[in-house]
């Protein structure tokens, strides 16, 4: 399970820092839809922190057995 | 009473709050280093979640990030991306490092670099590295604290007194407490920035237009080149992909290797505790979106200030806030600096003495001298800054982005000593000489930059480059010492009750 969830996390922080950068951003960088009434794009990173904060939980529970 | 009077008052009682908590905070520490240095071992959750996110968000944070928002729209995004990032490999190194510092009595990271590759010269080199990235960037708050105090007072409290009014408190709750007054002080002004930020960044949006939706919407008609990455550069013009999408990647990798963050792993009560720290990381992330939004909110406002990092006192200052409110927002400008500065000062002191002076003569000083010897050295540091801060003007940002670069040289030898038994010594020196030479030759020569890339990222990629071949090339170190050095990392250790601390 410890195994999983490392492979897991690392693979969830390479998304995440494809997704937040030049070109994976690029189908995300727009305004519209607003969330929320925040543009779409700065949405997009707020969601990937929530995002991390999910996955952070998961790998301490496992790691904390 | 005028309104800058209710304003110094509401700053002074928020001073006086630190002063008190910072000395307070020292009345259980050892007379040892690591008492001062690494706080006895012994901070909880709480401590390190604050000192992590406070320390981590500066004045450059608090003013900067509205100021990169209000005059650059989306490329202030790029602050968002690399928090996050930077912090997650800290949730497996943090507890790594921390064991080898329960184990080998480590303070600082370089002297666990110098350990690790049995080199007192990488201890010198990284100390040095770590010293003189740091004195620009305390010198850098300072600025920061007295800018504040010269804006919401009309000038009353011009910038050098601001500066020497703010920083006068850190060194004196540094001088008494060491690391526990930068670590209980970093609560309260994490608390103070936090609830600050969040107040007026969602306030002022609703106060101005009506709401986070009507602005927006108001901003896509007016300046719709805002509001998608990778927004502008300094001078107006449409920033680069290359440039926004290496800035992530540079202060991903670097932020944790600043020292004063990187060294606050040795103070961690167990391996949960670093842990939990970095779960928790995210919540206090998110503080830069209201921040944001009160910049986003500057571009739509009537008027505008000289300096865009002034856009945050601008706006509160013009928008007939009661002068209570702008002291409240005064002080959590200050926190954001203070809370940064007072580990700064703290960190270069230490390292100074423990991995610099210690690398180059043989320290024989009792550790109690060594403490009263780092107490000065944080006064040292404290008034260079000041110097600098008050002299430097706009080359300050210069150099900055050099001490950045360079900071950012140490992630190849920390990931290389948990990663590579191969490493070398040599490959560690030569790394960390051809990584700061060519990030500082980019600097100077920007034009040579591929792709506008940022200049830390060439030079990491030297460095890195550099310390694999040159470790290829010399005598593999001393494998029983690797594989005790690394065993100790990886195994969570019991007390001497029997409990793991883990």
């Amino acid at each position: 399970m410890k195994r999983i969830a490392t492979w897991s996390g690392f693979v969830y922080f390479a998304a995440m820092t494809a997704a937040l950068t030049f070109p994976g951003l690029q189908p995300f960088n727009t305004i519209r839809p607003l969330i929320l009434g925040v543009p779409f794009v700065f949405a997009w990173y707020l969601f990937w922190i929530l995002g991390s904060l999910l996955v952070f939980l998961w790998l301490h529970r496992v790691h904390g057995k | 009473m005028t309104n800058w009077h209710v304003v110094v008052a509401v700053v002074a009682g928020y001073l006086l709050v630190n002063l008190l908590v910072g000395l307070r905070a020292g009345v259980r520490s050892t007379d040892t280093v690591a008492g001062y240095v690494a706080g006895d071992r012994d901070f909880g959750t709480l401590v390190m979640y604050f000192v992590a996110g406070a320390t981590m968000f500066s004045a450059f944070a608090f003013l900067g990030g509205p100021g990169w928002a209000f005059s650059r729209g989306a490329a202030a995004f790029y602050i968002l991306a690399y928090g996050v990032l930077g912090v997650a490999p800290y949730f497996a190194i943090g507890p790594w490092a921390a064991r080898l510092g329960r184990r080998h009595g480590y303070v600082t990271q370089a002297s666990m670099l110098a350990h690790r590759f049995q080199n007192n010269w990488v201890a010198v080199i990284a100390g040095t590295i770590s010293v003189i990235a740091s004195v620009p960037y305390v010198a850098l708050q300072m600025r920061g604290a007295g800018i504040v105090f010269e804006q919401v007072t009309d000038g009353h409290v011009p910038l050098p007194l601001g500066a020497a009014i703010a920083y006068g408190v850190v060194l004196i709750y540094v001088w008494r407490s060491g690391v526990l007054g930068v670590g209980w002080t970093n609560v309260f002004q994490g608390v103070f920035m936090v609830t600050l930020a969040w107040t007026l960044g969602l306030y002022l949006p609703y106060k101005l237009y009506g709401g986070i939706g009507p602005m927006f919407e108001q901003l896509e008609a007016l300046r719709p080149e805002m509001l998608t990455a990778p927004g502008l550069d300094a001078g107006g013009n449409p920033w680069t992909p290359g440039a926004y999408s290496s800035a992530v990647l540079v202060s991903a990798i670097g932020v944790w290797m600043w020292p004063h963050l990187f060294m606050k792993a040795f103070a961690a009560k167990d391996d949960a505790t670093i842990r939990r720290t970095v779960v928790l990381y995210p919540t206090f992330q998110l503080f830069l979106f209201p921040l944001f939004l009160v910049g986003f909110a500057g571009i739509l406002y009537g008027s505008a200030p000289d300096n865009a990092d002034a856009i945050m006192p601008h706006i509160v200052l013009t928008s007939g806030l009661p002068a209570v409110v702008i002291g409240l927002f005064c002080a959590g400008a200050l926190a954001a600096s203070m809370s940064t500065g007072d580990a700064l000062v703290h960190g270069a002191a230490s390292i100074s003495l423990e991995d610099v002076y210690s690398g180059i003569r043989d320290n024989q000083l009792s550790q109690h001298d060594r403490r009263t010897v780092i107490r000065w050295l944080a006064i040292a540091v404290g008034v260079v800054g000041y110097v600098i801060a008050l002299t430097s003007g706009r080359s300050l940002v210069g150099l900055l982005l050099l001490a950045y670069g360079a900071v950012v040289q140490l992630a190849p030898p920390v990931y290389a000593a948990f990663l590579w038994r191969r490493t070398t010594a040599s490959g560690v020196v030569a790394g960390l000489l051809v990584g700061v030479a060519v990030t500082g030759l980019l600097i100077v020569f920007p034009e040579w930059r591929p792709y506008d890339l940022h200049e830390g990222l060439i030079g990491l990629v030297a460095n890195l480059v550099t310390l694999v071949a040159v470790s290829l090339a010399t005598r593999p170190p001393d494998t029983a010492h690797i594989t005790e050095w690394m065993r100790t990392s990886r195994t969570p250790q019991t007390t001497s009750a029997g409990v793991r601390r883990s």
